[in-house]
């Protein structure tokens, strides 16, 4: 049997779509984008804070971009290899997430010209590669500051992963915060060389209670550490994402990534044919950190306080690295009168005097 | 140091050691059979994995932790089809289900990653868990640790006391003269297999409802592979799986502390010590010496065939 209107409707159609111009599908292809992160989503934290700025920004630029993500990806040749397999397969703009891609990243970029590499939280810049940072250091400093207004012991617990500058930066600017509230607040850093072994990071934080910490805060991935301070019955400070809900009891504040305004950002320059290898930094004055989930029992007076440091911040009346600043072996940083430049930031490998803990190297 | 840091310490340590020592009882009682089943690391994930999911949905800490045991259970009884019904290589099915229990359970997990709960509470025994030092470590801690110091004495009396035991370990030294002796070996190995993996799905319960109470992919970060090491050193001996386990735990809280006190070491070569300790424990095995007579069993790993 035959339809002659049916056929002749299709072939309407195909000739409407294959129209050159014609159809609004084949107008432009859209820009593929491309995210690898070194932990698995799972793990919560640091990558988890990435994947819902990329929800954020597949709604925001619609059919203008696809976006991919692959997680698990752990420095070393496998970064490489991953990069470079993306790169093949037509990917345009790939943003590599983790401080670990940094030299993969730099060295797959020079191999694929036409392709733009981001690279987050690293200091290597090439032709093709830029870098971004958020300033969570400002939201450390603020967490520090109403730390040290409420601890009692006055000593503040820090369960680091690695010392690399990022983790460095963090602890520093929440012990300047802490000691700009309470002048006699000691922080103590327990290293534990993993970013997402939750027992690890218990254990940690469970010695550093022991130690009379009553604030104790974390630079890995899980909720691990905030929920064992809770389960002892003293203040935590999260990060990265809002870790309230771990801590219902006796949860501080958590300090949030907010990674939507940069990566909106970069994504409409490559769209605009504008793009540039950058060094960009986004920080309080872009929401990309915040202070997030108070718990309830933090006095409001507390609150009040650090919110009046958060506008001084924003106003720039205060800095978090204005000098003098000494690192623990005794020389000086940042001279009197001077604030850190944000290429000292990058690279920041000291902490300051004063701090509790070995560094391991 | 002060009396409150030691008494927290051992706490600490004793959680430390526990899911370890339920999952390094589990590999014992199978390998006591000849069972070597090397996929623990992926039945503790899915242990893990089962009681969080199944806590959360229900409410219910019993419920989870009969999930997790009934998961642990159901993955060994795949192992003794592999290995008992089909005769498939051992080693390379536990390898198998250490990989597959470590991908399954990101799958299922990934859903619960941000959600907290509450963890089992601790039990409170009056009066003694007031005692120095000692009090809150061994009569403050949470019910599921107690049930596994129960498991450890049922374990090692049924193994070293028993008649029973006398019949794993022949199984487990000459399957051959077992099955002539009239033993059901095939039956017996796949019970083994499966409470042994029953008790790693247990210890794996312990890490997402007791020590940290949550969910992250491979949370239970090489115990299972730490685990089989574990029997190796001891001998297959229960008190020495027991006593290896607890000493790991009080390992790992005890390099955090000498970082703490300055007394630093390079954090790869920390890592590395349970490793090296368990190599030098081979090589002590290995010789003719005092200690050589604490070997596998026999047949340990061997896939046993029955003519009739």
């Amino acid at each position: 049997m035959h339809h002659p209107p049916t056929r002749l409707a299709t072939l309407l159609a195909l000739i409407l779509v294959l129209w050159p111009g014609a159809s609004p599908v084949l107008a432009a292809e859209p820009l593929k984008v491309a995210f690898v992160h070194e932990n698995p989503v799972g793990q919560g934290g640091w990558t988890l804070s990435h994947e819902l700025a990329r929800e954020k920004i597949e709604a925001h630029f619609g059919d203008a971009i696809t976006t991919t993500a692959l997680d698990g990806v752990v420095p070393g040749g496998d970064t490489e290899r991953v990069l470079t397999k993306l790169a093949r397969g037509g990917q345009q703009l790939i943003f590599a997430t983790s401080f670990g891609h940094m030299s993969a990243a730099a060295r797959v970029s020079r191999r694929f010209p036409r392709v733009i590499f981001e690279h987050a939280a690293g200091y290597t810049l090439g032709r093709n590669l830029g870098t971004y940072q958020i300033r969570a250091y400002q939201g450390r400093y603020l967490a520090g500051y109403a730390a040290g207004l409420v601890t009692r012991t006055n000593r503040l617990g820090y369960v680091g992963a690695f010392p690399i500058p990022e983790v460095m930066r963090g602890i520093n600017a929440f012990t300047l915060g802490a000691k700009a509230a309470n002048p006699d607040a000691q922080v103590d850093v327990i290293w534990i060389s993993t970013w997402s072994d939750a027992s690890r990071s218990r254990e940690a934080a469970e010695l550093l209670v022991s130690k009379q910490a009553d604030v104790i805060t974390h630079h890995t991935e899980t909720s691990a550490v905030v929920q064992a301070a809770d389960q002892r019955g003293v203040w935590s400070v999260g990060y990265q994402t809002d870790r309230s809900a771990f801590a219902p009891r006796h949860h501080l504040v958590s300090i949030a990534h907010n990674w939507f305004p940069i990566y909106r950002d970069k994504i409409q320059s490559v769209l605009d044919g504008n793009w540039s290898p950058e060094a960009n930094w986004v920080g309080l004055e872009q929401d990309a950190t915040r202070l997030e989930g108070w718990g309830d029992k933090v006095p409001e007076s507390v609150r009040e306080q650090v919110m009046a440091q958060q506008s001084r911040l924003l106003s720039g009346d205060l800095r978090v690295f204005a000098g003098p600043l000494t690192d623990a072996d005794g020389q000086q940083q940042v001279a009197a009168g001077e604030v850190i430049t944000d290429e000292a930031l990058l690279k920041m490998e000291w902490l300051l005097e004063g701090i509790g803990g070995d560094v391991p190297r | 140091m002060d009396a409150t840091l030691i008494a927290d310490l051992l706490y600490t340590a004793l959680r430390a050691g526990t899911p370890l020592a339920l999952c390094a009882l589990g590999v014992l009682i199978a390998e006591r059979a000849g069972v070597l089943n090397l996929g623990q690391e992926g039945i503790m994930l899915m242990g893990a994995v089962t009681g969080f999911v199944v806590c959360t949905e229900t409410g219910s800490y019993s419920l989870g932790v009969l999930a997790s045991t009934g998961v642990g259970a159901s993955m060994g009884l795949l192992f003794a089809g592999l290995t008992q019904g089909l005769y498939a290589n051992p080693v390379a099915s536990g390898l198998a289900l250490a990989v597959f229990g470590s991908g399954l359970s990101t799958f299922i997990g990934s859903d619960y990653v941000g959600s907290p709960l509450a963890g089992i509470p601790s039990l409170t025994i009056p009066w003694l868990s007031k005692l120095p030092l000692i009090g809150k470590a061994l009569f403050g801690q949470d019910p599921l640790l107690y049930l596994a110091w129960t498991l450890a004495l049922v374990t090692g009396l049924v193994l070293h006391r028993s008649r029973h035991g006398l019949v794993l370990t022949a199984v487990g030294e000459n399957p051959e003269v077992a099955h002539r002796l009239g033993i059901r070996v095939a039956l017996l190995r796949t019970l083994t297999a499966c409470i042994g993996a029953a008790m790693t799905g247990l210890g794996g319960a312990y890490l997402s409802l007791v020590y940290t109470p949550l969910w992250t992919a491979e949370m239970s970060a090489g115990r299972g592979w730490i685990a089989l090491a574990m029997v190796v050193l001891a001998g297959w001996r229960t008190g020495g799986v027991v006593a290896a386990s607890y000493l790991f735990g009080f390992f790992s809280i005890f390099n955090l502390l000498m970082q703490d006190m300055g007394w630093s070491m390079s954090p790869n070569l920390l890592a590395m010590t349970p490793y090296v300790f368990c190599l030098l424990a081979l090589i002590i095995l290995s010789g003719k010496g005092r200690f050589s007579a604490r070997r596998a069993p026999t047949a340990l790993g061997q896939n046993f065939h029955a003519e009739s």
